[in-house]
């Protein structure tokens, strides 16, 4: 949650021209890390998408006479299951791709859904002002003090465990704060002299909103959603473990760490392997937001 | 503390650098020097591992093997059971029935509680009577409601009286543990909290969430145990657990996972008296209620290759039935169902049940490796024709979907595993082969008749055999479920501990024996 | 100030109210407390008879308003597992979590400032990248598996840390670790920005030109102005750390704190004790929430005139 904190620190800079947009991108591409980290998440996002073409194995299919294989590079390993298989025997590289499908999934739906709503609301509150921005805000201030996890945690329990519930308890984890992001970007845009003088030019206001105002909040927005989906993700997994998120026997990162815990001297491989997955996806997540937050703010790109 | 700051300040330099993972190393290897003698302990004392906290120490109110692997080392019942399950006298020296519902028990002489309480007819008369009061919340009531009364009659004879006539009664009297009245009413609410029994062990120390460490009784009637001191640890994780028995931090516990046999420095494993089997709905609306497909749901599960992959071998298929042959009531002439998928498919073709959707409901968490079985034995069943959708719920939400008064319509298959200590086909046939228990989603006129005759009948040989003919109804004429296994309990221990579980599953820490 | 005061005041008490209401009803519409507490196989008259000595058969309002009614004076009734005031079960292992968080947040916070001063102090130094590789580790690391990892690694392989258990400092290492990454690296990347962000800003242009020492630039004044978000930060941290995230720690080591309370209340269904967990944390973050501002008042002499 408190990642928007950081990502808040730096309001948008307007942007104006489509050269401008082509410049940011060229300079995104020369950084390294930067390239390698969204490389690495796009493979993982098409490879949950395409899940089905991508898994050598059904995810689902036990193979009991197989069962608790170690990987590939260990002694008595195989090329037929390369990351081994789980305690059923199920293959766990098939099992971890389609485990990407779910959370990254959820993080997803999460994103839309509350970002989405968040975004609107806050935009509107910024826009509007007045009572409907007091009241919002006071709520938003009230939501954001409580740590969520507690709450969530509880509520999962009460309704019962399973990916609508838990895409939409997370989603009302979320909302806040990309709704008071987008207000805290409109307030400052409000101000801007540029949108005074696109109105005082006699721009209608859905003009103004569409070719000034959101490609300005647009990098930012991606920056806090980057950080928010890897929250998430982390979220998710937790959740999951503790038995409150997806259900078996669906394949779920969290899931299959928690399925194997028991296992875990036996055939750490089990716990790892979806670990490492974890991990890859937020890393790669976390390092593509930080070089985009230095290459779009100014203040942090002349000292690179 | 200020101490500490201080040197933790002082090493910040050399932490800076390193990571979270290598400033677990650095620190890790200033503290190794404290970590042996954390954990060392004196040569008569056994640590234990169990899964939570007990909710309370009190043997009356509380029904749940965790618990009860602590207060049967504090309290005792009037009659016991020996470790191959037979009853046996215990704080009662003989029992003697003197009317259909009257029974008449003489007490042991000479044994006190641990305050110094006299154990007499008295006490036996006041335990009995308490576990029956509403006001104790008893979880037993299940298990003792068929008792009405008891009362002191002479300072060492306590008569119990039945509501109606009871063939079961000893087994009954094996779980109710044995408290001192006037103690009991002193201690007030104190009483889940505080123990007071007749039993080798007595309460030290209850650290909460932590341990619970009892010390011998000195004043015990019965012989010294081997074992002075005891702690039970609480460590909630399954794989912690048997993380700390191979550093030697535990001695013993439950629950060890039979692939995990290979890597404990011992075990021993005893069959418990917990039978799994996937209960299937007879009702009206089931789409199962056509016989042939449940017993085609029996042939299609590879119950060795389950046992064999899952249990490592160990345990017993169910011979058809939800029972063993140590219980009261077992039919010997009955067979498990037979491995043989073409014989579920033609069951299926001939039922017109091909690619039936059946909504296969179970728990996850609630039983070790519960959701690994459940998720096998749906992909048998789909591997015969049938569309399995599998729900696993958490376990407060499966047990009440389980439930006939709490939903609607029960669902069609049911994962459970049923637990009988009192050793009698009643208490499994009343639960799950007839309406009469609200866990079940069967419905047999057959089976009540002859469930309602057996409940009357005083002669053991009649009753028997209509128990029998109960058992057999549910097989194969009109399957109850899917009969799977009977379980063993896994307890793995360091070498040095010499153990043999008990039939019931009780733990008498007092047999334990430490070598060396 | 004083108006301020009143106003956190307020604020405070909704929210402890919101955060209690909010879980009594979600758990009370949405779930059956009764078939948890009993075993399986209990005759249906046995649990209507349970269910009434419990009061579950009144309508729900009349039970928020007992329970509400009780609540303002500490009573959140008797835990349903354990025969004893759920308060109290709250607050018990409270001890052991607040040991585990003020001295995991205080190796974050010390490690975190002291990191993220040196990184943001040189942009782009070796150091720097070494800070931010650092901390975009720390929060990238799933708890689940880091906890499992450390366990097997330190405990099993090298055998030189206990499993699980309380009681002596080697028991305190590696709930400590794992709980100390995520707040670490969290604490590295504000700290950086905000010095950043300090150090562009023109009075230290003229602190330069005053010929003052970059050591006193950077702690006198950069620092202190950059408080307010690291107070935030760690504020956040420890709220945190002490409502709950621990409790895959602390099952996992078996550490007797309120994450593992809270574990077991939830698998259980323990519903006075979650809502009495839930009191405990509201008020944890109320206590925060009072120290961060007092933090911002030292910070920022202004405030303190309003």
């Amino acid at each position: 949650m408190n990642m928007s904190k950081t990502a808040s620190t730096t309001p948008g800079r307007p942007i104006r021209s489509v050269g401008r947009i082509l410049r940011f991108l060229s300079d995104f591409s020369r950084d390294k890390y930067a390239t390698v980290a969204l490389v690495v998440f796009v493979v993982l996002v098409l490879s949950s998408i395409f899940a089905n073409l991508v898994a050598p194995h059904d995810p689902l299919k036990l193979d009991l006479l197989n069962r608790l294989a170690p990987p590939v590079w260990v002694e008595g390993g195989s090329w037929k299951y390369i990351f081994g298989t789980d305690l059923l025997g199920r293959d766990i590289l098939s099992r971890c791709i389609y485990g990407g499908r779910m959370s990254l999934g959820i993080g997803f739906a999460v994103i839309l859904i509350g970002g989405t709503f968040g975004s609107l609301m806050g935009l509107l509150a910024g826009y509007l002002g007045g009572r409907f921005d007091a009241v919002l805000m006071r709520y938003i201030d009230f939501q954001i003090s409580i740590p969520y996890f507690l709450l969530a945690l509880t509520i999962m329990a009460a309704i019962g465990p399973g990916t609508k519930n838990l895409i939409i308890v997370l989603s009302i984890g979320s909302w806040p704060l990309f709704a008071r992001y987008a207000r805290s970007i409109m307030m400052s845009l409000r101000q801007q002299v540029f949108i005074e003088a696109a109105r005082v030019a006699g721009g209608k206001e859905i003009v103004i909103m569409t070719r000034h105002v959101l490609p300005n909040i647009l990098s930012p927005l991606v920056t806090l959603t980057s950080l928010e989906l890897s929250r998430i993700v982390l979220t998710e997994a937790t959740m999951s473990y503790l038995g409150m998120g997806v259900r078996a026997p669906t394949p779920a990162w969290g899931l299959m760490v928690q399925e194997a815990h028991d296992y875990l001297m036996i055939a750490n491989w089990a716990v790892t392997t979806p670990g490492v997955f974890i991990m890859i996806t937020t890393l790669s997540i976390n390092i593509f937001a930080t070089r985009l937050r230095i290459s779009t703010d100014p203040l942090q790109r002349g000292k690179h | 503390m200020s101490q500490a700051g201080k040197t933790k300040i002082s090493r910040r330099r050399m932490l800076k650098v390193t990571g979270a993972t290598a400033s677990a190393a650095v620190l890790g290897g200033a503290f190794s020097g404290l970590a042996s003698p954390a954990y060392a302990k004196g040569a008569n004392s056994l640590a234990i591992a169990i899964a939570f906290d007990p909710p309370s120490l009190d043997p009356l109110a509380i029904e749940q093997s965790v618990p009860a692997q602590v207060t049967w080392n504090i309290y005792e019942p009037l009659l016991w059971r020996d470790k191959n399950g037979r009853i046996i006298p215990w704080l009662a020296e003989s029992i003697k029935q003197t009317s259909p519902t009257t029974h008449i028990l003489k007490l042991r002489d000479g044994v006190k509680f641990q305050n110094g309480e006299a154990f007499n007819a008295r006490a036996a008369a006041f335990s009995i009577n308490r576990i029956l009061d509403p006001e104790t919340k008893s979880q037993w009531i299940g298990t003792v409601n068929t008792i009405k009364a008891a009362k002191a009659v002479g300072d060492l004879a306590v008569e119990v009286t039945t509501n109606e006539p009871d063939p079961v009664l000893q087994s009954r009297l094996t779980v109710i543990a044995m408290m001192a009245p006037d103690w009991t009413s002193e201690v007030g609410d104190q009483v889940g909290v505080q123990t007071n029994g007749t039993g080798p062990y007595q309460l030290e120390e209850w650290k909460r969430n932590l341990s619970i460490d009892l010390q011998v009784n000195p004043s015990y009637w019965g012989p010294a145990p081997q074992i002075e001191s005891l702690t039970f640890r609480v460590i909630p994780e399954d794989a912690t657990r048997f993380q700390s028995l191979n550093t030697n931090e535990i001695d013993l516990y439950l629950g060890v996972l039979p692939d995990q046999l290979k890597q404990a420095p011992k075990y021993q494993a005893g069959l418990s008296q917990n039978y799994s089997f996937l209960r299937l709905s007879n009702l009206e609306g089931s789409s199962i209620a056509d016989p042939r497909v449940r017993q085609a749901m029996n042939y299609a599960i590879d119950k060795d290759g389950l046992r064999n992959a899952l249990h490592g071998g160990l345990g017993n298929n169910l011979n058809g039935q939800l029972s063993v042959p140590e219980m009261t009531g077992y039919n010997p002439n009955l067979k498990p169902f037979p491995y043989d998928p073409e014989r579920a498919q033609d069951l299926i073709r001939e039922a017109g049940a091909q690619g039936l959707d059946v909504t296969v409901e179970g728990p996850k968490g609630r039983y070790t490796g519960d959701a690994v079985e459940m998720q096998a034995i749906s992909a048998m069943l789909e591997s015969v024709g049938l569309h399995i959708d599998l729900v696993l719920r958490d376990p407060n939400n499966w047990v009440r979907i389980g439930d006939r008064n709490q939903t609607p319509s029960p669902p069609e298959a049911w994962y459970v595993r049923h637990t009988n200590t009192t050793f009698d086909a009643d208490r499994t046939l009343s639960s799950y082969y007839s309406l009469r228990g609200s866990y079940s989603s069967y419905s047999n006129a057959d089976v009540d008749r002859n469930l309602d005759a057996s409940r009357k009948e005083m002669d053991p040989a009649k009753r028997l055999k209509l128990l029998n003919r109960a058992y057999e109804i549910g097989s194969v004429e009109d399957p109850m479920g899917v009969y799977l296994f009977q379980h063993t309990e896994l307890w793995g221990m360091r070498k040095e501990v010499e153990f043999t579980p008990y039939a019931d599953g009780v733990l008498h820490v007092s047999q334990i024996r430490m070598n060396g | 100030m004083y108006k301020l005061a009143m106003h956190r005041l307020g604020h405070s008490a909704l929210l402890i109210f919101g955060v209690v209401t909010v879980i009594f009803f979600t758990n009370f519409l949405l779930g059956d407390p009764v078939r948890v507490m009993l075993p399986a196989s209990t005759p249906p008259e046995a649990v209507e008879e349970f269910r009434r000595q419990m009061g579950f058969d009144r309508p729900i309002l009349v039970q928020y308003w007992d329970f509400i009614s009780h609540a303002v004076f500490l009573d959140f009734g008797d835990s349903w597992w354990q025969k004893s005031p759920s308060l109290e079960i709250a607050l018990r292992p409270f001890p052991a979590t607040l040991q585990l968080g003020i001295v995991a947040v205080a190796l974050a916070s010390i490690l975190g400032i002291g990191i993220g001063l040196f990184a943001g102090a040189r942009p782009g130094s070796l150091w720097d990248k070494l800070a931010t590789s650092l901390s975009i580790l720390g929060v990238s690391l799933p708890l689940i598996w880091f906890t499992l990892m450390m366990a097997l690694i330190f405990s099993v392989w090298l055998g030189i840390l206990p499993t699980a258990g309380y009681g002596t400092a080697a028991h305190m290492v590696l709930p400590v670790v794992t709980l100390a990454a995520l707040p670490l690296g969290r604490t590295v990347q504000i700290t950086r920005a905000s010095i950043i962000d300090e150090l562009a800003k023109p009075y230290i242009t003229t602190a330069h030109s005053k010929g003052l020492s970059e050591r006193t630039i950077i702690l006198r004044h950069a620092l202190r102005n950059a408080l307010p978000p690291i107070a935030t930060e760690i504020g956040w941290e420890s709220a945190l750390l002490l409502t709950g995230y621990s409790i895959i720690v602390e099952s996992v080591y078996g550490w007797p704190g309120f994450g593992f309370a809270l574990y077991h209340a939830i698998l259980t269904r323990d519903m006075p004790v979650i809502i009495a967990m839930a009191f405990v944390a509201a008020m944890v973050v109320v206590f925060i929430n009072v120290i961060v501002d007092i933090i911002y008042v030292i910070a920022d002499p202004t405030i303190r005139k309003k």
